[in-house]
């Protein structure tokens, strides 16, 4: 480094030959790359928090090597070691990947925002999609370089015998797969607090999901998969498949939620989420029903196992609850440049229009995708009781899809008419909107015993239909004792009188129309199309 | 550069209105930039320059109104705008541990330069802003001064045609700011369309065609220096060199109803004229008429800063 020579990066490749050719591929190939990964990786390769871990991971790795040779001594020279060897190889891989990645992609993307450096990357022609992208890059190209560094570990406990190879690829799949989903879960914290005050509790979040994930990964990794030579097993490939699936559609969510936050407010940051969410409940549905299915087909009594689509119904009912609360922190102003993109066709306005910015619309969203959701699944289960091959569940699908209906739009009906009225005063934020959903879900849980307590004195000892208000009891027996049709459809009665109320104060957000584009822009995109 | 078929002005700014709480920093701010133009933007601190800066770079929403760059929203189209902007703000965050080649050449990918035009592009801002010397150097070690510059360096990347610069001799040494204006200079006379703001207004009269005056989030003038003098002039400054004692003359200037605030003492006299040409030429044949001997009779200009004092009224919000 000559400071009086020129920068290389201010010299074209100019050398003959292969490595010319080799040297000018690459500048190409390198103005391709998203520059976000291209200054992270230059910063990486600087920074000592990099060196300190690559080496440390290398060194616990030799260390775990000799230390495991040592103690597994003298059986490892002829009975099977590579079990219990693969056990230390693990942590050392999985404490940086789940740990240290997540973290460190948090920290970037919060310093950016923190350090005034954001506003810099703003007004670049990088989209925030592009910005976020970026990150989650940098930190998939940690994850291979501390991979690379477990390699040999992982190849000398194969060579040991005793574990075989798809087990221990599914091992590092299901690694790799949640150190990703918590990398794009961290992102998505890290935009959400621009406040300093906010940013101790996102990175306390981010700790949080980092434990959970460490703890929950060990578990499954060494006692279900290593220790069941999981790998081996159809069914293991087959769970391991569907959750990736649905675990992939979370991770383009967390992305497209990180990059939404951090977009300018007059873009549509919403249609592409909603999409998002459509398809994450598309694949939920697609999973929970192929899992029945292949244990009906896979097991002598040839039976469809319902219980776990009312599971399935519970948890879309809670997704949709928290994302409907979410969506009613959205503006009802659309921005000129959101209008110019609406639907202008009467099929695209009918079918489309749920997918338009706004709380309104957010909210008929939510709960028209959830009442479809429950309505496909409890139709499946019907079927599978019409066909035989059915295994009745504690609650019938069709009264938990009613009260599962029930549920989400009493509740997010609800939660819309109070976040209305404090809105007038707080203003609308995401923060308002799960403040109030949390606030009316527990107020309605302990409604009915309070009510017993100032009636009779005492606490309720057995669940009766007053205690439809309290879902957590009703759940519980719905999931136990069942929850008859009757009390499902009162439940839903009651959901579509506070849909009446709420339906009247749509009007607006729906008469929304196209507007034309600017003349400027319209001239400019023609001249763009000609080039 | 972005080429552009748009003939209108370069920067646009349509009743602008931006309230923080309860504060109206910008208030019903208009103004337009002719192509090729350096518009000046002056005001006390507080006053509503930067958050207007903010919101043509794309970076802060109007509470209502519009700013265009080109004709293109900044607001509705911050995608398209950014490309023809560069943007040079007050206070800037940066990675500390790159050098400056690396920072520079970071930005110029995120603007979408590749390949050759890259290097290119380089070679020329690093060289036009005297960062070549420094190229190895990490942003961390560099003064306050060569900062200015890297941050000038982004702002130039990309090659856009309107620059806005927010105080960018702010804390700079008496060189730093000789050079920085030098560069400045050099960019018009290159055409491209400048909005600079600053507190070191003699500067800003030196480069500027036209100027802004806003105080308290009001445009309170615009126009070229002279025409707001004009705007602003009910009373001439007008001083008069005198061969010999004073006190004659100034026997015969005192009584004419447009002359006032007399001062005379050691051959120069000085006062306000209200009125025009035709009253100026006046005094003078009166004081040719007695034989007094005038050995100067001129009007003297005010500079920007008596313009901006006599227009602003320190307020600050």
């Amino acid at each position: 480094m000559n400071p009086n020579q020129p920068h290389p990066l201010t010299r074209d490749p100019e050398q003959d030959g292969f490595w010319g050719w080799i040297d000018r591929a690459s500048v190409w190939a390198g103005g391709w790359l998203n520059p976000i990964l291209i200054k992270e990786a230059r910063q990486a390769l600087k920074s000592k928090q990099f060196v300190i871990t690559f080496f440390l991971l290398l060194a616990s790795s030799w260390l775990w090597t000799v230390l495991g040779i040592v103690t597994l001594s003298p059986d490892v020279y002829y009975m099977p070691s590579g079990e219990d060897m693969l056990q230390g190889y693990y942590f050392v891989l999985a404490l940086p990947l789940l740990g240290m990645v997540p973290l460190v992609a948090h920290r970037s993307l919060a310093a950016e925002i923190d350090d005034g450096t954001f506003e810099m990357l703003a007004i670049t022609k990088l989209s925030s999609m592009r910005i976020v992208l970026g990150k989650l890059n940098s930190a998939l190209l940690q994850m291979m370089i501390y991979f690379a560094a477990v390699v040999p570990g992982l190849a000398f406990s194969y060579l040991l015998r005793g574990v075989n190879m798809p087990t221990l690829v599914m091992m590092v799949i299901v690694v790799f797969f949640t150190a990703l989903l918590m990398t794009t879960a961290a992102l998505m914290i890290a935009t959400l607090a621009s406040h300093r005050a906010w940013q101790a509790f996102a990175l306390l979040a981010v700790l949080g999901c980092v434990l959970f994930a460490q703890f929950l990964c060990a578990g499954v990794c060494l006692g279900g998969i290593v220790g069941q030579d999981a790998g081996s097993m159809p069914e293991s490939w087959l769970y391991v498949g569907v959750f990736g699936l649905v675990g992939s559609g979370c991770m383009v969510l967390f992305v497209k939620a990180a990059a939404a936050r951090i977009a300018p407010v007059t873009e549509n940051r919403s249609t592409g989420l909603r999409w998002c969410m459509f398809t994450l409940q598309l694949l939920w549905i697609f999973a929970m029903m192929l899992i029945p299915m292949h244990y009906a087909n896979h097991t002598p009594d040839a039976y469809v196992d319902a219980e776990p689509i009312n599971f399935a119904m519970m948890i879309l009912a809670g997704f949709w609850l928290i994302m409907g609360a979410l969506m009613l922190a959205e503006s009802p102003e659309l921005s000129p440049r959101v209008q110019r993109t609406l639907p202008s066709t009467f099929l695209g306005r009918m079918f489309r229009m749920w997918f338009n910015p706004g709380p309104g619309t957010g909210y008929m969203f939510a709960l028209c995708s959830g009442v479809a959701a429950f309505a496909t699944m409890a139709v499946f289960s019907s079927s599978a009781a019409f066909l035989n091959i059915y295994q009745s569940p504690s609650t019938h699908p069709v009264a938990m899809a009613l009260l599962m209906s029930g549920y989400l739009i009493f509740y997010l009906s609800a939660v819309r008419i109070v976040c209305l009225v404090l809105g007038r005063w707080l203003g609308r934020s995401f923060v308002l909107s799960i403040a109030t959903l949390a606030f009316v879900l527990f107020g309605s849980a302990v409604l009915p015993s309070v009510g017993s307590v100032l009636l009779t004195g005492d606490l309720p000892q057995a669940y009766s239909p007053l205690e439809l208000p309290n879902w957590m009891w009703t759940l519980d027996e719905a999931f136990s004792r069942g929850i008859g049709l009757s009390a499902a459809m009162l439940v839903f009665l009651l959901g579509a009188m506070l849909w009446v109320l709420n339906s009247l104060l749509l009007a607006r957000e729906f008469s929304y129309r196209r507007i034309a584009e600017p003349t400027q822009l319209r001239m400019e995109k023609q001249s763009e199309a000609l080039v | 550069m972005i080429a552009s078929s748009w003939n209108g002005p370069a920067i646009e700014l349509q009743r602008l209105c931006r309230d923080f709480g309860s504060t109206r920093a910008v208030n019903d701010v208009s103004f337009t930039v002719p192509p090729g133009g350096v518009f000046g933007y002056i005001g006390p601190n507080g006053a509503g320059k930067t958050t207007s800066m903010r919101i043509l770079a794309t970076l802060e929403l109007p509470t209502s109104g519009d700013a265009f760059i080109q004709g293109l929203s900044a607001i509705n189209d911050p995608d398209r705008v950014r490309g023809r902007l560069g943007f040079m703000p007050d206070g800037f965050g940066t990675y500390g541990d790159t050098n400056c080649a690396e920072y520079l050449d970071f930005f110029a990918r995120s603007y979408g330069v590749i390949g050759r035009d890259r290097t290119r592009r380089l070679r020329r801002v690093m060289e036009f802003t005297g960062l070549d010397q420094l190229a190895y150097k990490p942003i961390r070690g560099l003064s306050k001064g060569m900062k200015q510059r890297l941050c000038l360096g982004r702002a130039l990347i990309h090659d856009p045609a309107v620059l806005i610069l927010d105080e960018p001799a702010a804390g700079l040494d008496p060189r730093a700011r000789i050079e920085l204006r030098q560069m400045i200079r050099a960019l018009a006379a290159e055409g491209k369309t400048i909005l600079i703001s600053s507190h070191i207004l003699t500067e800003l009269a030196e480069m500027c065609d036209s100027v802004g005056i806003i105080e308290r989030g009001c445009l309170l003038a615009t126009g070229t220096v002279e025409e707001i003098r004009r705007q602003l002039r009910k009373t001439r400054n007008i001083l008069v060199r005198i061969l010999g004692d004073v006190a004659p003359a100034v026997k015969l200037l005192q009584p004419h109803p447009a002359v006032d605030q007399l001062e005379g003492e050691r051959g120069l006299i000085r006062f306000h004229l209200h009125g025009g040409d035709d009253v100026q030429v006046e005094l003078l044949r009166i004081l040719t008429d007695a034989r007094i001997d005038v050995l100067d009779y001129a009007t003297v200009d005010e500079s920007l800063e008596d313009v901006f004092l006599q227009i602003t009224q320190g307020h600050v919000q």
